[in-house]
């Protein structure tokens, strides 16, 4: 008896929810994402339904509305929470060096499978619960039948069941959690866009995209040559166009994506709401429930392939990816420097010895983000696309009827998000790196300061900051270079109604901003990255951390901004807006979009000018880089463990005593 | 009085107790190291041997009690200390992207030593640790014991008073371990001082001139070995090896007054005797007297084994 009940004994699931039951992390992030759940679910229930509502009896029947909201809602976390829990399962295991002794039990593969994958499923179940007592309030409020509620819990565990699957497939399949963190969210992007995008392709995505090349093409030929005309008339003939191509205006501005019409054959769960809350054509319950056949069986093929990779993939060489990509590049380097220059070299690598700043020389002659070649090969990478696009569009001249060239805010987004990504990742393994490879205490063990061993590290991000800052300042460049040749005029963003001089002024304005801007928000992501390397003991949490929390502090301020204005109204915007400032992405959006001036207007009504709101914005945050910067270099000793001369710090029976450090560090020898 | 007297012992901990939350790592531990010693540091893992070898390198934060170099409190003066130490942490971490030139050079440079100096210094080192035809290799293609034995390169290269060393031998091939205590032994023989920590008992005997043994955050003995092996009464262990096989004087030796046991051993005998009741000299007078042709005579330096497993009950903090 008792070995047929082993059957179902199911031990690693019982360790899993054990060790998750055991840490005080599941808790607190329990406790938020109820805070979080509950407090966005009152907001958007006092918005879109309290407020509408005048006699008490109103409220009833607005149960539906709501379970709406709190099902969007629940999705959303999902997405965000399941391929984050999912993705280390096996992975975990793997880094550990425990996967082996795991294979090595009675246990079968099969079984390992399917117990870690119940682990997570039963941890975002958890959450889900959560949210019970909200749907409670909803049925209790009317206008919500039994099978609503039931499908809103198929379609949300339809989806958990399928983020996780996928999550622990990439765990299986990948060696790190990392690597597997970032495959997950990158299938899953593949999975839900790239139906969408092969179904508009063949018909119109794809014509369109034909046409609008053909006419770059045709306007940059007509441009050199007049009689390049007879080249566009056999390319015309070529491609088989009914009207002259000169005449035609850019297709691509057409598009209009109507969601109803998308398939989302992998992740149905918005259509299902979709037909579930239309009032308009109710759908059969059964025929709602059908959509969900593909995600279970996209979730039965992922377990599947996940069966397959695991022991195969189970004892994979550990590969620095990275330094593969560049060790590839660099041999494409040097066959295209032998065959072009025979092997002409401008700039040697340093092969000079340290001789005052021993880290900084580290940092800038040996380690890959730092040194001469690989910095130039990134500039290179972010620099020719941006160059060479950007004076192809110059030559064409009117080729957008926009104020400003919408290609330019492409490459804006572009550069901002690879400078920002280079900075963080660099900055904020500087010192965790130097923990992982347990050399940080017997660089603590020398007598270079605590100030001097930060302030040296950072010389490598330094000249990354510099190297990533050109291309975005190139857009900027190349955006009122578009400005100049053309006389586009933005007055009327900024209020004025002044000459040519004035809209010369403003789009100064706009490129000192900018610039300002990359001088002021790189070292901020820079400190920030710092500053969290120094709290997390681990490389990949250092990243991961530094990358959340700067995600976070992006777009939080555009959530709670949403939220709030749509649970107080409009008349409250002089209120809200403001605040959205305080993500470090709002000024550099508004100086590319050209609504610096229609914000300004928002919030103030004409009592506040642009360039106030640069200003206060600048200075924010200056404001926090020169805060970071100073407890950074305060707190270090504190941070990197060590006692320190000068600093004041007594940790025996003060621990909250942070020390005082007083003056820079000595360079002498 | 003279100067050697004057001086104060290069490390004195007094009263040592450290904490980690509920955890008592360290419960008052108070020992010194005179100028010239090899200090063996003894414990299971876990003991706070670590701990305590991090507050002398100016590591560990929080801590009660006081801890000197060289008269030095490190709290007082951690920078200063730092130039009196060379610290090797029991996971020794290299840079793996430099070369051996490379690497020496940077942590000259983080000493502060001339530039002109550093090139005559790394030389040094190296010859002294017999990695001189390694200087251009890279770190990452040295073996592990080449690796520790650069380690100890650059604590040298400063030349400290003081070397603190966590479990050194840790992890290395018996070659490797062999390598690293005879290069310990010469650092020895130039007076450095040095704090050792090891789980392997019978080298840090034979290299040790005081040992401390830790248990639980607690000192639980501290001394030069005769001390102890005299403290714990414990027998020393004489390795004879005889020139014929003597049934009879076994009998004979083992009623010698002193003489607790006599092993007869396929080419040896084992002899354990109370040295405070007989020296080992007399035990060799003994057996020449008794008629005994002697062709190995052998005193185990210490019964370490014996002596840990009998001061220790195997408790962790």
């Amino acid at each position: 008896m008792r070995a047929f009940w082993s059957l179902f004994g199911l031990p690693l699931l019982a360790k899993e929810l054990t060790e998750q039951a055991a840490r005080r992390r599941t808790y607190v992030i329990r406790t938020v994402y109820a805070v979080l759940l509950c407090g966005f679910a009152v907001l958007i229930f006092w918005g879109e339904v309290f407020q509408n509502i005048n006699d008490p009896l109103d409220m009833l029947g607005q149960g539906r509305s709501m379970l709406q909201i709190l099902v969007a809602l629940q999705i959303a976390g999902i997405v965000l929470f399941v391929p984050a829990l999912s993705c280390g399962a096996i992975s975990g295991e793997k880094e550990s060096n425990t996967f082996g002794l795991l294979l090595l039990t009675r246990l079968g593969p099969g079984t390992i499978l399917l117990e870690k994958y119940l682990g997570r499923v039963f941890s975002m179940v958890t959450f889900l619960l959560l949210s019970f007592p909200l749907i409670g309030f909803c049925y209790a409020l009317g206008g919500v039948q039994q099978q609503d509620i039931w499908l809103s819990i198929f379609i949300l565990l339809t989806m958990v069941f399928q983020l996780s699957a996928l999550g622990v497939f990439c765990s299986a399949f990948f060696r790190t959690t990392v690597a597997s963190f970032i495959a997950t969210y990158i299938l899953g992007a593949l999975l839900f866009f790239g139906p969408i995008l092969i179904q508009l392709s063949p018909s119109s995505a794809r014509a369109d995209m034909r046409r609008t090349a053909h006419n770059v093409i045709n306007r940059t030929l007509q441009r050199i040559n007049q009689s390049s005309l007879r080249s566009i008339e056999k390319l015309d003939r070529w491609t088989g166009a009914k009207t002259p191509t000169l005449s035609q205006k850019p297709q691509w501005e057409t598009f209009n994506v109507n969601s109803d019409d998308m398939h989302i054959p992998f992740f149905p769960a918005p259509q299902m709401m979709s037909q579930m809350f239309n009032e308009w054509s109710p759908t059969p319950t059964w025929a709602i429930a059908i959509r969900a056949v593909p995600a279970w069986m996209l979730t039965g093929l992922l377990l599947l392939l996940a069966r397959l990779v695991l022991v195969r993939r189970a004892f994979l060489q550990p590969r620095n990816y990275l330094m593969d990509f560049f060790r590839l590049i660099d041999r494409m380097f040097h066959a295209m420097n032998n065959r072009f220059t025979k092997g002409v070299v401008l700039v040697n690598d340093t092969l000079s010895l340290p001789v005052d700043d021993p880290v900084a020389w580290r940092e800038v002659s040996k380690r890959s983000l730092g040194t001469f070649r690989y910095l130039l090969r990134i500039f290179l990478a972010m620099e020719v696309p941006i160059l060479t696009v950007g004076l192809v569009v110059l030559g064409i001249g009117d080729f957008s009827s926009n104020l400003r060239h919408p290609l330019f805010l492409f490459f804006s987004i572009i550069a901002w998000t690879l400078g920002l990504l280079l900075v963080v990742v660099k900055s904020s393994t500087i010192i965790s790196g130097e923990r992982s490879s347990e050399t940080l205490n017997v660089l603590l063990s020398t007598p270079l300061s605590s100030r001097e061993i930060i302030w040296q590290k950072l010389a490598g991000v330094r000249r990354l900051s510099f190297v990533v800052a050109i291309p975005i300042l190139t857009v900027v460049g190349l955006q009122m270079w578009y400005v100049t040749m053309h006389g586009v005029h933005e007055h009327t963003n900024y209020g004025y109604r002044g000459g040519r001089s004035n809209v010369d002024a403003i789009w100064l304005v706009y490129g000192l901003t900018q610039f300002l801007c990359v001088l002021v928000l790189i070292p901020l992501a820079s400190w920030l990255s710092l500053l969290i390397g120094l709290l997390v003991r681990t490389q990949t949490r250092a990243i991961f951390t530094s990358l959340a929390v700067l995600v976070a502090w992006i777009v939080v301020p555009f959530v709670v901004a949403m939220i709030t204005m749509s649970a107080l109204g409009h008349e409250y915007e002089e209120v809200v807006l403001p605040t959205l400032l305080v993500s470090p992405a709002m000024l550099p959006a508004l100086m590319e979009s050209g609504e610096l001036g229609g914000f300004s207007y928002e919030i103030s009504h004409s009592k506040i000018t642009p360039y106030l709101v640069i200003l206060f914005t600048l200075g924010f945050y200056l404001g926090v880089v020169i805060v970071l910067r100073t407890l950074t270099l305060r707190w270090a000793p504190y941070l990197l463990g060590r006692q320190e001369s000068g600093a004041e710090l007594r940790y025996k029976s003060k621990r909250h005593a942070l020390p005082t450090l007083a003056g820079r560090p000595s360079r002498s020898t | 009085m003279t100067e050697k007297q004057a001086a104060p012992p290069v490390v004195s901990v007094e009263s040592l107790s450290i904490r980690y939350g509920s955890l008592q790592a360290v419960d008052n531990v108070s020992f010194v190291i005179p100028r010239g010693e090899v200090f063996g540091f003894i414990g299971p893992n876990g003991a706070g041997k670590s701990s305590t070898i991090r507050v002398l390198a100016t590591l560990q934060t929080q801590f009660q009690g006081k801890a000197h170099i060289n008269g030095v409190e490190v709290r007082d003066d951690p920078d200063a200390v730092r130039e009196m130490i060379g610290y090797v942490p029991d996971f020794f971490g290299v840079y793996d992207d430099l070369t051996a030139r490379e690497y020496l050079h940077f942590f000259a440079a983080a000493y502060r030593i001339a530039p002109q100096q550093r090139a005559g210094i790394v030389d040094d080192v190296l010859q002294l640790t017999d990695l001189t035809l390694k200087i251009d290799s890279p770190v990452e293609s040295l073996s592990r014991g080449m690796k520790q034995r650069l380690s100890l390169a650059r604590v040298l290269l400063h030349d400290p008073d003081l070397l603190l060393l966590d479990e050194p031998a840790s992890g290395l091939d018996p070659r490797a371990r062999i390598e690293v205590r005879e290069l310990l032994k010469a650092l020895q023989e130039m007076g450095k001082t040095i704090l050792i920590s090891s789980h392997i008992l019978h080298e840090l005997a034979q290299l040790c001139t005081r040992i401390g043994i830790i248990e639980a955050g607690k000192l639980v003995a501290e001394g030069s070995l005769s001390d102890i092996f005299r403290q714990l009464s414990l027998k020393r262990v004489v390795h004879v090896q005889l020139a014929k096989r003597m049934p009879e004087l076994v009998s004979q030796l083992k009623s010698v007054r002193g003489v607790d046991d006599v092993e007869e051993q396929t080419d040896r005998l084992v002899i354990k005797l109370r040295e405070d009741e007989l020296a080992v000299e007399d035990l060799h007078s003994e057996i020449v007297r008794l008629g005994g042709r002697i062709r190995m005579y052998q005193p185990e330096a210490m019964d370490m084994e014996t002596a840990f497993m009998k001061l220790t009950e195997g408790v962790t903090a």
